[in-house]
């Protein structure tokens, strides 16, 4: 059933793989927060693209859902023998662990959201998710780790109303998207790349359309982890420090930092069952300008959930959270079924 | 069934290691083509480019691929060489195209279609039994995964 989109072409140099991750959600409130349904159901599709000719590489995703379609992901680049890479287009940020592990594709992911800080632009994001520029990184082969740093300097994202919008490779951009820069160092275990920990830092200029605001200086700090502790347990967490240097449409400026952290233990019954917890909580963000004009940024959440892996590329995964959206408190339960079609 | 799997998984490398009657001393090895020059690739090495990572020995880009025509040898190669469950490493390599893009390790269910693949893609690096091996010319061995005696 799930053999007919798989692609894969090697000859004349050249190979590809074509892999569609389509996945439905359904969730309910126990309260009618204004600007999300109540109750109901999510699909979308992410159709993943990526080509090989010698050591060029295409990457691409495009997705689909209700209400969006979007180039989310386009980079061309080359990967040396030795491993040292640059890309070219629009790519994921290099902030925190979710982008490089994940992308956008949830089937991958233990629990069915994205922390609230590493949230995509569209979905309460108010970090640069998406950076149109170059990418370069590399790494040194320590014996039994890898250091690995990566860094991304082009255009970032512009905030209009009550959200952040990522420069747009299908579409005129008349708006005035300024400069990102994001930069990561990894310590990684060489036997699991999936194993690591690192330092990231990023700076972006936001031109600003909301009301009362021109643009925003954001400075980015933060450490993460995905400590693996045995065979069955795994630790992800990060700590993020972020600083908003606002300047007022009217000539006035208005400066303030919040911490925001996540952990989330994840425990691996078998290969296919995982149980999992998140918490996440901040420091300070309900008293920053900018976040403010994000009201579907998620302050702060408590979620228990579980993953069942089947054999045949689809997962299953159950979730009940506590969590603050919209300035409201209030709880979701959550099914989600996703799949890798290959 | 994934326990049964692992049981008589355990079962068959303890009556492997013991060496019973009526058994056959097989050697599980990893080969590439002789023309590539390679003559051995480091436990790290091996390990990336299972995972589909870039490895360069030698002037070679190296391509893995996966012999997946015996379930045994299977199972070795998941515990020996990815020390992860075949889910786990199905995800791993899904991960890593998406980060790195190109094609994951090519799958093969017949180890003549593995042979010949081998001869054909230089640089291409694989596990087969040596009996395998010592009856095809052009191919060489690198290093030895797992040795024992299987009834």
């Amino acid at each position: 059933m799930f053999m007919v989109p798989y692609l894969a072409v090697a000859a004349s140099g050249y190979e590809g793989e074509f892999i569609p991750f389509p996945e439905a959600t359904i969730h309910y409130n126990n309260k009618d927060v204004p600007n999300l349904k109540q109750h109901g159901s999510t699909p979308l599709v992410d159709f993943f693209y990526t080509a090989k000719y010698d050591s060029w590489r295409l990457l691409s995703e495009f997705l689909v859902s209700d209400d969006e379609r979007d180039l989310e992901r386009l980079v061309v680049g080359r990967i040396s023998p030795s491993g040292r890479q640059v890309w070219f287009g629009r790519n994921h940020s290099d902030l925190d662990q979710w982008n490089r592990l994940f992308h956008r594709e949830t089937y991958l992911q233990t629990t069915i959201h994205r922390p609230g800080i590493i949230e995509f632009e569209d979905d309460g994001g108010i970090l640069p998710a998406h950076i149109t520029g170059l990418s370069m990184e590399n790494n040194w082969d320590l014996g039994d780790n890898n250091l690995n740093y990566r860094f991304t300097l082009g255009l970032g994202p512009i905030l209009k109303q009550q959200h952040l919008v990522p420069y747009d490779l299908l579409k005129l951009n008349t708006d005035s998207h300024r400069l990102a820069f994001t930069a990561i160092v990894s310590n990684q275990i060489a036997a699991d790349n999936f194993r690591d920990s690192g330092l990231f830092l990023g700076h972006a200029i936001i031109s600003s359309q909301a009301n009362s605001l021109s643009e925003i200086r954001q400075t980015v700090l933060g450490a993460y982890t995905n400590l693996g502790l045995g065979t069955k347990l795994v630790l992800r967490g990060s700590v993020f420090y972020i600083a908003d240097n606002v300047d007022l449409a009217n000539g006035g400026e208005q400066n303030s930092s919040f911490g925001y952290a996540y952990l989330q233990p994840e425990y691996n019954l078998d290969s296919t069952w995982t149980l999992y917890g998140r918490l996440e909580l901040n420091s300070g963000a309900k008293d920053d300008l900018y976040v403010q004009q994000i009201p579907s940024f998620i302050r702060q959440r408590s979620l228990i959930g579980a993953r069942f892996q089947m054999h045949n590329s689809q997962v299953i995964k159950f979730e009940i959270a506590k969590l603050q959206q919209y300035g409201q408190r209030f709880q979701a339960a959550e099914v989600q079924w996703s799949a890798a079609f290959q | 069934m994934k326990y049964l799997h692992g049981i008589s998984f355990i079962l068959m490398l303890l009556v492997g290691t013991s060496g019973l009657a009526a058994s056959s001393n097989r050697h599980l090895v990893l080969v590439t083509d002789t023309a590539t020059g390679i003559t051995s690739l480091s436990t790290s090495e091996i390990h990336k480019l299972f995972l589909g990572l870039p490895v360069e020995k030698g002037g070679h880009s190296l391509e893995a691929a996966i012999n997946h025509s015996d379930p045994f040898l299977y199972e070795i190669f998941l515990q020996k060489i990815v020390y992860m469950s075949s889910i786990s490493y199905d995800r791993h390599l899904l991960s890593n195209v998406i980060q790195l893009g190109g094609q994951r390790p090519q799958i093969f269910n017949n180890t003549q279609s593995l042979i010949s693949a081998l001869k054909k893609q230089p640089g291409t690096v694989s596990l087969l039994w040596d009996s395998d091996v010592k009856s095809t010319s052009d191919l060489t061995i690198i290093g030895e995964v797992w040795h024992g005696t299987i009834e």
